[in-house]
Parts: structure tokens; C-alpha cells; sequence
């Protein structure tokens, strides 16, 4: 991406703030609340009261769409967090371990990765409330092992390198050889894979919404904004399916043109290409 | 080579074993009574001596490892037991929805090769150029787009609006008529997978093209196409066919999605309506195959690139000793 490849970067960080600010100050660029039914105004076209319409119970679209930014972006980030605390540690344990518990580890990775997660988590979600917290749990358990795979592998060849082996050849705790001088090399793999986690919690909660296994109904998300809708488009409503997807799209796509920026930065050819979640 | 497949084999064979301990004890330890979604609310009415005799009789009442150990037991014989939900034999169910998926992921498949092998190299070999540039862009939007809703944008436009393209469901009479009904559902689902391979296929070119090897055929004069043919894309191959291999737990996670959507009778919508169901001898049956395809899979594409490459072969073997 060297072509305009800054400018897309910086339009995207752009979207990305802006994105962050109207969700922020949503109470105050909206007229009608996110929850609020009008049966009056059913499936309203775009029009000067409603701005993107009214969906099905006459609820205004622009602020669904604005409070809805709030909870999938807050999605995003937090299971990204979870994937990756579960991630890191699981790799550089396997790795720094190494030998057959290594083995094992890795065995139990590669199964995992074998499963289609959205049946995973379709299946685990029965054990859960249903609620915002569980879908950031449930997404963070099921796309940690990319991660784990790649730290493991940074891990293990780090810990033969010279200035590590020095270090334990003084005394150095493995406590100590890990945190302090293993892991701090990892953190360009940590900040890609993050960026990466972000992207893909946001597409799995919108789909898991969608399939009404994720956000509650009466939480507006862009996910949930598009439960059911193939019957309204049938009618003719199409302004409910397209500005949450819109929103899923643009802002998912800012988020990966920033970490195939970082990735340049960082020269990580391993990590080209879709080794992503 | 044939220490390499052993090798291969026993660790496809430890992941079978491993991933479908862990299905079974997942699903097991699932709340909702599986003798309440076989008999409906009615089952909690019933007297205490018959829920009993009941939950016994499905073989409930016994120790997870020993009711794990019957169910493989009865697998490895072909039986998967019946559905909780409707009675039938679950390998009949599975056998009915196997069709429709092996049908949507082989035109899936397809899809996804002729086009992202076609642009991979020409993004891969054109690179910085226009063209290029807009691959690269088309790649990143197909990535981005939630597959649900790129399904859905396709049928307000292909049938609500053109009416051209049914919006469910496999076609009955005739093979116009099934074509119809499997173009959407497979374009979708190739398209939101294309981007990944087409950025591998493109990255990899693009770092093949300039090591030295490649410098030295260009000063000896060799053409641009047999230079690509002859050496570097078997070069890229490997990285691109074990990408292949990964993802196709990918795309059959996709078809879930798709398959509800556009109500097509396929694995995928059996799995979801079987999980929200609780129906354990479906999910499992579904899960296992899943499973199995998955690995099988991997390993023969393994097999595939150690053949063309034989630093495959050695990679795997001393994986041990080079990590070090």
C-alpha cells in the first residue's frame, strides 16, 4: 500500500475519531432515544424528522446507529483484549516451556483452530447470561489461537538468541527472562494482532447479533439493527439494512488499513497476507 | 517422504481424537436436559419413577467418560444414535444436508481459486500499478464486509429489485433452475473469503519476484512467462495451498451463515438449528465430520506441498530441533 497508502491511513484514523466522538456525544446529536417505539412512524423512508429512517417500531435509525457504534465498538476493543491476554499467555508459555508440554499445547491449539468458531460459540453461549459482557467473552475464548501460534514461534526462537541465554547464564529468573526480555520483543506481533482482533470482534459480534445470539434486542448494536431485516427489504424498507452495514463496513475496513499500515511499519513478513484471525 | 507422513499422520489422528473429547464433553456439560428437548416441556410433568427410567434409557444416568466411551464405540460402527429432535437416524439427517454443503463449497471453492489465483498474479506482478492498487482495495472491502450483509444487499438487488435470482432455497426442476439458486449463496461466499488469498498469493509473489534466482533467469533472458511458470509459482504454491488448508474451517464457519440465510438445506444450518435445539447426537455427528474434513484435509494439502517442496518435508520433521 505505498500508493496514497498515507492518505488512506490518515482518512481512516480520521473516520475512526470521528466515529469515536459522535458515538461519545450521541445524547446530544440525537432527537429520539435509541429504544424509543413509535408505532406512528412504522418504517419511515430517510426524510427531515427522521434522517435514515425509522425501522420497524418507528425507532429513528441515526440514533440507533450512533448508540448502537458504542457497544460495538466497545466489543471490538474489549474482546480483542480478552483474545489477546489468553493469546500472549498461552504462547509464551508453550514456547518458553517447550518440549512435550509444548506439544500438547500446540496439539490442543491446532484442534481448536479445526472448529468453526461461530458453531463454538453457539454453543457456548447457552452456558452464559445473555448479555454484552458474554459476547466479549465468548469472542475473546474462540480467536485466541492465531495469536498463541505466533507467539509460541517468536517466543521459542527468541529464547535461544544470544542476549537471553547471557541473561541466564547470570541468574535471571525464567519470571524474569520471560517478561523483561522475551515478551518486549513480541510487542510488534502484539500490536498487529490486536489491530486484527478488533477487526474481527466487530464482524463476529455484528454477526452473532444479527443471528440473534449476541447483543440483547433491547441494546441497540449494528449487529442487532440487522436482525430479521431480509423481511423488511422484501417490503421494500431498504434503508434499515444499509446504513448498519455501512457502519460494520467503513469501520472495519479503517481498522484494517491501519494494521496492514503497522505491519509495513514493522516489516513482519510472516504475518502478511491473511494470517489474521 | 514416509517418515514425513507418519509423522503427519499421527498428529492428524492425536487432533481427531483430542477434538472430539472436547465436543463431547463441551456438549455434555451444556445446560437444557437433553431428555427435555427430545420430549418437550411435557417430560418435567411426568412422575419421578418415569423421568428416571427415561434419562436411563438414553444412557444419561452414567459417567461422562463411560457414555463418551459407548458413543465412540457405536461411531467407529457408523452409528451417530438418533436426533433428539425428530427421531431420526442422525446419520440419514447428515447424509441429507452433506450434499447441498459439498455442492455450495465446491462452487465456493472454485470461485475463490480461478479469481484470486488470476489476480493474485496480476496484482502480484504488476505491483504498484493502478491495477494493482485496485485489488489491493477491492481485496481489503471484501474483507471488511460482514458476509451476512453483503447476502443480504445481493438479495435486495438480485431479487427484490431485479427479481432475477431466487432468494432461497435449492432449485428443484431442472439445471437452469439449480444454478439460479446456487449463484448467490456462492458468490457470497467466495467473495468474502477472496480477500485473504489474494493478498497471500500477492505478498509472496511480490517477495519471490526479486530474490537473486529470479534477477539471474531475467539477465539470462528468459521470457516473463515461463520464468512465472516455471519457477515462481511453484515457489508461491506452498505458501498459497497451506493458506487453502487453514481456512476452510473459514469457509465452512462462513456457510453457516450463508446456508441460514438463503435457507439452503445445507451442514451449516443443520449445526445452528441443532445447537439452539440442544439435539447433542446432530451437533456432534455435524462437528465430527466438520472436524475430520478439516483435518484430512490439512493433512493431505501437507502431503501436497511436501511433495512439491522438500523443505516442507524437513521443516515438519526437525521442527524440534531447527526451533531451537
Amino acid at each position: 500500500m505505498k500508493w496514497k497508502g498515507r492518505h488512506i491511513v490518515t482518512w481512516s484514523g480520521f473516520y475512526l475519531l470521528l466515529l469515536a466522538i459522535l458515538t461519545a456525544t450521541a445524547p446530544f446529536l440525537t432527537f429520539y432515544g435509541p429504544l424509543e417505539v413509535n408505532l406512528d412512524a412504522v418504517l419511515e423512508p430517510p426524510s427531515a424528522s427522521h434522517l435514515l429512517g425509522t425501522d420497524e417500531l418507528g425507532r429513528d435509525i441515526w440514533s440507533r446507529l450512533l448508540y448502537g457504534g458504542r457497544v460495538s465498538l466497545t466489543v471490538g476493543f474489549a474482546a480483542m483484549l480478552v483474545s489477546l491476554f489468553i493469546g500472549v499467555s498461552y504462547g509464551a508459555l508453550s514456547g518458553f516451556i517447550g518440549g512435550m508440554v509444548d506439544r500438547f499445547l500446540m496439539r490442543v491449539v491446532d484442534t481448536l483452530l479445526s472448529l468453526p468458531s461461530i458453531i463454538v460459540i453457539i454453543g457456548l453461549q447457552v452456558f452464559f447470561p445473555k448479555s454484552m459482557l458474554t459476547i466479549m467473552l465468548l469472542i475473546g475464548l474462540t480467536s485466541w489461537m492465531p495469536i498463541a501460534r505466533l507467539i509460541r514461534a517468536e517466543v521459542l526462537s527468541l529464547k535461544g538468541e544470544i542476549f537471553v541465554q547471557a541473561s541466564a547464564v547470570v541468574g535471571a529468573s525464567p519470571h524474569h527472562l520471560l517478561l523483561r526480555h522475551v515478551l518486549p520483543q513480541t510487542m510488534p506481533t502484539i500490536a498487529v494482532m490486536a489491530i486484527g482482533g478488533v477487526s474481527h470482534a466487530i464482524l463476529t459480534e455484528s454477526t452473532l447479533s444479527f443471528l440473534g445470539i449476541g447483543i440483547p434486542p433491547h441494546e441497540a448494536s449494528w449487529g442487532n439493527m440487522l436482525t430479521g431485516v431480509q423481511t423488511y427489504i422484501l417490503s421494500g424498507g431498504w434503508w434499515v439494512a444499509l446504513f448498519p452495514g455501512i457502519c460494520i463496513t467503513l469501520t472495519v475496513l479503517a481498522v484494517t488499513f491501519i494494521g496492514d499500515r503497522m505491519q509495513d511499519r514493522f516489516a513482519l513478513p510472516q504475518l502478511k497476507g491473511g494470517e489474521s484471525i | 517422504m514416509g517418515r514425513f507422513i507418519v509423522t503427519r499422520l499421527s498428529e492428524t489422528i492425536a487432533t481427531l481424537l483430542l477434538g472430539n473429547i472436547l465436543c463431547f464433553t463441551f456438549l455434555r456439560l451444556l445446560p437444557g436436559d437433553p431428555a427435555v428437548a427430545m420430549y418437550g416441556e411435557q417430560f418435567l410433568r411426568l412422575s419421578e419413577a418415569d423421568q428416571q427410567r427415561i434419562t436411563e434409557n438414553l444412557g444419561l444416568h452414567e459417567p461422562i467418560y463411560s457414555q463418551y466411551m459407548k458413543w465412540l464405540g457405536s461411531v467407529l460402527h457408523g452409528d451417530f444414535g438418533h436426533s433428539y429432535r425428530t427421531g431420526e437416524q442422525v446419520s440419514t439427517i447428515i447424509a441429507r444436508a452433506v450434499g447441498p454443503t459439498i455442492l455450495l463449497m465446491l462452487a465456493a471453492t472454485l470461485l475463490i481459486l480461478v479469481i484470486s489465483i488470476s489476480l493474485g498474479i496480476l496484482s502480484g506482478l504488476k505491483r504498484h500499478s493502478a491495477i494493482d492498487h485496485a485489488i489491493t482495495l477491492g481485496s481489503f472491502v471484501f474483507m471488511s464486509i460482514p458476509t451476512f450483509w453483503f447476502a443480504i444487499m445481493l438479495m435486495l438487488v438480485f431479487s427484490v429489485h431485479l427479481g432475477i435470482l431466487p432468494s432461497s432455497g435449492i432449485g428443484k426442476g431442472g439445471l437452469l433452475d439449480w444454478l439460479k439458486h446456487l449463484v448467490m449463496p456462492a458468490t457470497v461466499l467466495a467473495l468474502s473469503h477472496i480477500g485473504y488469498y489474494i493478498r497471500i498469493l500477492r505478498n509472496h509473489l511480490a517477495l519471490t519476484i526479486n530474490k537473486d534466482f529470479i534477477w539471474a533467469m531475467r539477465v539470462r533472458g528468459l521470457s516473463t512467462a515461463a520464468i512465472l511458470w516455471r519457477h515462481l509459482l511453484p515457489n508461491v504454491s506452498v505458501p498459497f495451498l497451506s493458506y487453502v488448508g487453514m481456512s476452510f474451517t473459514l469457509t465452512l464457519g462462513g456457510s453457516v451463515v450463508i446456508e441460514s440465510i438463503f435457507s439452503w438445506p445445507g451442514l451449516g444450518r443443520l449445526t445452528l438449528d441443532s445447537a439452539i435445539g440442544h439435539d447433542y447426537p446432530v451437533i456432534m455427528a455435524a462437528l465430527l465430520l466438520t472436524l475430520s474434513t478439516v483435518v484430512f484435509g490439512s493433512f493431505l494439502i501437507d502431503l501436497v506441498c511436501a511433495w512439491i517442496d522438500p523443505r516442507v518435508r524437513k521443516s515438519i520433521l526437525h521442527k524440534e530441533v531447527t526451533s531451537r
